[in-house]
């Protein structure tokens, strides 16, 4: 059944394209990651989202180089454009 | 060129055989530092040069060949001799001031550098001559000879005067000079001139405002006395022209390109090679072209070093070393990016210039700039239906309307969305007020024994309405492949079978609206009728690819509510119903009331608030967030559309829907959930209505006129077993019991309370709200006897809503909301709050 | 100078050619949405939060197909750290130093956006 569907599908951006208006997962460089509805992307893989929650990993390095255990921030935007070269994947979430 | 070559006729080396002389003659001076002098003139000409070369294609080394010249005569014409006449003519009138007018022109036409206007002037004056040229070849052609031999002694001498030497020239009076002032009295004295009058007139304009009028005839034998000093003085006096004169021997080869020029203003650099190459298709063949390059290269050289140092009157030893590295540099410079000479043929020109004026223009902004311009079309509109200009309000009023709704709901379809929802409750209302005045409408007689009996075998059932026998026939299944197996039963859509039939459904909703804003004009009838055929064409694809045909037990869910279920299908409801006709949105709404449980909205409805939100996990917080979502998109987006349908159905239809609902699933449960409610209110009210008010809304022309009395048997015994079957339910149907009855331990103490804030509290008395509608409108569809046991059914609930309302540590906000709600349901039995002790 | 014109004519026409390439590949992989979202931001006040974490609120005032954009009325979110721009009132940002553009959800018809990314798409495809 899912060969429908496959069928249909002729490069990764058809795939982006199956969770338009969907939440979506984004890892980023940087250790961040963000989870927001999909409303645009391009081939720069550019996107637009909704109701984003952003996560960014953080590791302190004390004073003698030691690492902390990570810490991680958070925080909500209404609506954001985040730009394609910083983009490692786009992925439907789980739920 | 031709003119060009003239000039070359007359040196000394050259035979009459014209250009193949003049070439070698320019190779001689180069050897011996000509450029210098051209360098004096050259400025002004790089950019047609350029431009030229780059049309010939051969502006390399390839311009100082010798060779190849054989096939000149060809491409220019023949007679390059004569024309040389014409051109030395043509070049002294050029550096005069006079030519100032036709700059204007000029420079209008080329628009290279003001500097050469002066120049592209005597072209263009040289151009128009040149027809005449052959003629006067015979006044001018003596002359020229004598300069020729004079010059002998030092080629440098020869270019150094033309070049600097307008004003030389007029210094020298000459025989031949004084004459031009009475411009017809020279020419007639050059026996040939009769036909060329007006190149000749222009030269003669040119020479009666100079100061110092010269011939050229004369000139040559005139220049060769000044001493360097001389020029030098000249050149002092007036720098500028005696520069721009230079150039004009070399110039000829650029009058190509400035013919052209002006076709070419508008258009990008490439159409220019490419009109080029169709003027001059000899240039362009390769080997052939041989000929042509040269002559373009050879002023190119010169024009280059020429500029190397325009500024100094005279160029001293080491300059000239100088000068001739850099030559050398340029030559090879130029010889080594001659490779790339013809790397792209006029053909690949044009497809260039055609794209690149494609980026500029495109016919249809749609394509590239869908979003900004209809963006920006829908703004206006807003606006203007708005009241000008009061646009950010109306937004900000849309989306302080979201209950909870994460999105923005500023847009178009989320109106729609909260639009009906307020106009389902005023519709509540008002068959509530109706009803307070005309009570005892039911026949309690008839409903007498109704129960039980409403089931299959009704007229409006279920099956015939969704009409599952067309199923069998194979051309009116789906062609989806989903569709292969004929068997009863088989899974679920995949999540990604499901967002892969979506998107499709949304490429195909958007060229069917594409089609429909193209519409054609009313008066072509044909065109009408295939733009028709072709529309209809594609609204069957989508009703195809909607899979609402499926046998209604293939899969759980079915794959239509597979669709509806994500909030990506739930926007795409309204859109489709837009397009689907009457007949067709009746059988999508049956299957949809028939597999109502399945939806996730109804069977994972959002779970009751807890009293503590922070008792609850991270993925209980998501996934509650997420069902209300969802929940909310389709209160928004599904019920309006299912609202519309039921709109527009007849007493009969309806009461074939609710029995559907009925017969195919726990009402109750259904009616616990917010979609649930909000489609049985669409449902009752409707019914009411049309019960009511048989008279046809003037809209709605599928009303039937009067109520058939068996539709309101029908109806009836419909109505009363599903009341019947709520009845006990109906407490549970208050999301405020729902939550008191989940909640335990000290939960239970807060849930009601004040401990929850008053904002989440006014939240619970929304959504309380569109229960207590509900059950109003139960109440005016219900006989006498069924509405007592309706008060009795929820006179714990009615009470203690009254009470809570009394209560102090209540809000007035929420309290007043408490009492509407209550009274939206006691008004439906003539009875109020305010009767309550 | 000459053949220094004639060299900047040669490269001339080869940057046209490069550009024009990229261009005509831009409507292929449809780049131009996203520019084309843009514009309609513009006199909006956005946020732009640069690779550097510098994040500069203003008023979009234009923007081009690069995503490059100029914005009015700057101020800067987090001034400690960049005293330096203080005293900058508007300001040019190369798109490609941009992390993410932040704007409100109002500015948006993201049924539009939607619709308009799958029609790109379906562009790009021809």
């Amino acid at each position: 059944m899912d060969d429908a569907a496959n069928s249909g599908i002729s490069e990764p951006l058809d795939l982006v394209k199956l969770s338009l208006g969907e939440r979506v997962f984004i890892k980023l460089r940087g250790d961040r990651t963000v989870t927001g509805v999909l409303h645009a992307y391009d081939a720069h893989m550019n996107v637009v989202l909704s109701q984003v929650e952003e996560t960014i990993h953080i590791v302190d390095v004390t004073e003698d180089g030691n690492p902390l255990p990570p810490r991680i921030e958070k925080r909500n935007l209404e609506m954001l454009f985040v730009r394609g070269d910083g983009v490692i994947l786009i992925s439907p979430t789980q739920q | 060129m031709s003119g060009f070559f003239g000039f070359d006729t007359s040196l000394p080396g050259r035979g009459n055989s014209g250009a193949q002389g003049g070439r070698q003659q320019f190779s001689g001076f180069q050897a011996s530092n000509v450029d210098e002098t051209f360098a004096l003139g050259g400025a002004g000409e790089e950019e047609d040069l350029a431009v030229y070369t780059w049309g010939e294609g051969g502006m390399g080394g390839g311009g100082l060949l010798e060779g190849g010249d054989d096939l000149n005569d060809e491409t220019f014409g023949g007679d390059m001799g004569e024309i040389s006449n014409n051109f030395q003519f043509s070049s002294q009138p050029a550096p005069a001031p006079t030519t100032k007018g036709k700059i204007a022109s000029t420079q209008s036409r080329y628009k290279p550098k003001p500097v050469s206007d002066p120049f592209a002037f005597s072209e263009d004056d040289f151009y128009s001559s040149r027809p005449t040229a052959k003629k006067t070849t015979s006044a001018k052609a003596p002359s020229r000879p004598k300069a020729s031999t004079a010059q002998s002694g030092s080629v440098e001498n020869l270019w150094n005067k033309p070049a600097v030497s307008s004003p030389a020239w007029g210094t020298a009076p000459s025989s031949m000079t004084k004459p031009t002032p009475p411009p017809s009295a020279s020419y007639s004295s050059q026996p040939p001139a009769p036909g060329h009058i007006k190149s000749l007139e222009e030269i003669e304009a040119e020479m009666a405002q100079m100061a110092m009028p010269s011939t050229s005839t004369a000139a040559p034998t005139q220049q060769k006395v000044l001493s360097l000093e001389e020029i030098e003085k000249q050149m002092m006096e007036q720098i500028e022209p005696p520069r721009q004169a230079t150039p004009q021997q070399p110039a000829p080869p650029r009058e190509a390109t400035p013919t052209q020029v002006p076709g070419l203003a508008g258009s990008g650099y490439a159409s220019q090679q490419a009109l080029l190459d169709s003027m001059f298709p000899e240039l362009g063949k390769g080997p052939a072209a041989v000929p042509g390059q040269p002559t373009p290269a050879f002023p190119a050289g010169q024009m280059q070093e020429g500029q190397g140092q325009p500024q100094p009157p005279r160029p001293s030893p080491e300059e000239l070393a100088r000068m001739e590295e850099l030559h050398k540099r340029i030559t090879a410079k130029i010889q080594s990016m001659g490779k790339y000479n013809n790397l792209m043929g006029s053909s690949d020109k044009d497809f260039i210039t055609r794209i690149q004026l494609s980026q500029l223009a495109t016919a249809d902004p749609y394509t590239s700039d869908f979003y900004a311009q209809v963006f920006s079309a829908l703004k206006r509109s807003r606006m203007i239906a708005e009241g000008q200009g009061d646009g950010p309000t109306v937004v900000q009023v849309g989306a302080g309307m979201g209950l909870g709704v994460g999105g923005p709901v500023g847009n178009r379809f989320g109106k729609m969305g909260q639009n009906t929802m307020t106009k389902l409750s005023t519709q509540v209302k008002k068959l509530v007020e109706n009803r307070a005045q005309h009570q005892k409408v039911a026949n309690t007689a008839a409903l007498q024994g109704a129960l039980g009996r409403v089931t299959r075998g009704n007229a409006a059932a279920p099956r015939p309405v969704l009409a599952i026998p067309t199923s069998n026939k194979p051309e009116n299944r789906p062609a989806s492949q989903l569709n292969q197996q004929t068997g009863v039963h088989r899974a679920a859509l995949t999540k990604k079978q499901v967002m892969f039939a979506l998107e499709e459904l949304y490429d195909a909703i958007l060229e069917l609206e594409q089609m429909r804003r193209e519409a054609p004009p009313p008066t072509a009838m044909e065109e009408i009728e295939i733009w028709h055929a072709k529309c209809q064409a594609k609204v069957d694809i989508i009703w195809r690819r909607l899979m609402v045909m499926e046998p209604l037990d293939i899969s759980n869910p079915h794959p239509f509510i597979s669709l509806v279920n994500p909030i990506k299908g739930q926007k795409l409801f309204p859109r489709l119903l837009r397009h689907l006709p009457h007949t067709q949105s009746i059988t999508l709404l049956s299957l949809l009331i028939a597999t109502y449980t399945q939806l996730d909205v109804v069977v994972r409805a959002p779970p009751p608030p807890v009293a503590d939100a922070s008792l609850l996990t991270k993925a209980d917080r998501l996934d509650r967030a997420k069902r209300e979502a969802e929940t909310d998109s389709f209160l928004q987006f599904v019920i309006p559309g299912v609202d519309m349908i039921i709109n527009r159905c007849g007493l009969g239809l309806v009461a074939g829907m609710l029995a559907i609902s009925a017969q195919r699933s726990e009402v109750w449960r259904v009616a616990a959930t917010r979609p649930g409610v909000a489609l049985y209110t669409a449902l009752l009210s409707k019914a009411q209505s049309l019960i009511r008010s048989p008279t046809p809304d003037p809209m709605n022309s599928q009303q039937n006129q009067q109520v058939d009395p068996a539709e309101l048997e029908q109806w009836s015994k419909t109505f009363t077993y599903f009341l019947h079957v709520l009845l006990p339910h109906l407490n549970d149907l208050f999301p405020s019991s729902v939550a008191q009855k989940a909640a335990f331990g000290p939960g239970a103490y807060l849930i009601g309370g004040d401990a929850v804030s008053d904002r989440e509290g006014q939240e619970m008395e929304r959504r309380e709200a569109e229960v207590w509608g509900f059950v109003a409108v139960l109440a005016v569809n219900a006989a006498e006897e069924d509405q007592t046991n309706l008060v009795g059914a929820l006179r714990e609930k009615i009470l203690h809503t009254v009470q809570s309302s009394r209560h102090p540590t209540v809000s007035p906000a929420r309290a007043e909301m408490k009492l509407r709600n209550v009274n939206m349901f006691l008004n439906g039995l003539g009875l109020d709050a305010s009767m309550i002790e | 100078m000459n053949i220094k014109i004639q060299d900047s004519t040669h490269s001339t026409r080869y940057i046209d050619i490069y550009i024009t390439q990229r261009t005509f590949d831009a409507s292929q992989l449809f780049i131009m949405l996203i520019f084309s979202f843009f514009k309609t931001l513009t006199d909006q006040v956005i946020t732009v939060e640069l690779k550097n974490d510098l994040s500069i609120t203003g008023t979009l005032k234009s923007v081009d197909q690069f995503l490059n954009i100029r914005l009015d009325g700057i101020s800067v979110e987090d001034p400690e750290r960049h005293p330096h721009m203080l005293a900058v009132k508007n300001c040019f940002i190369r798109g490609s130093v941009v992390r993410y553009v932040r704007m409100a959800a109002r500015s948006v018809d993201t049924t539009l956006l939607e619709d308009a990314t799958r029609r790109e798409a379906k562009e790009a495809k021809k």
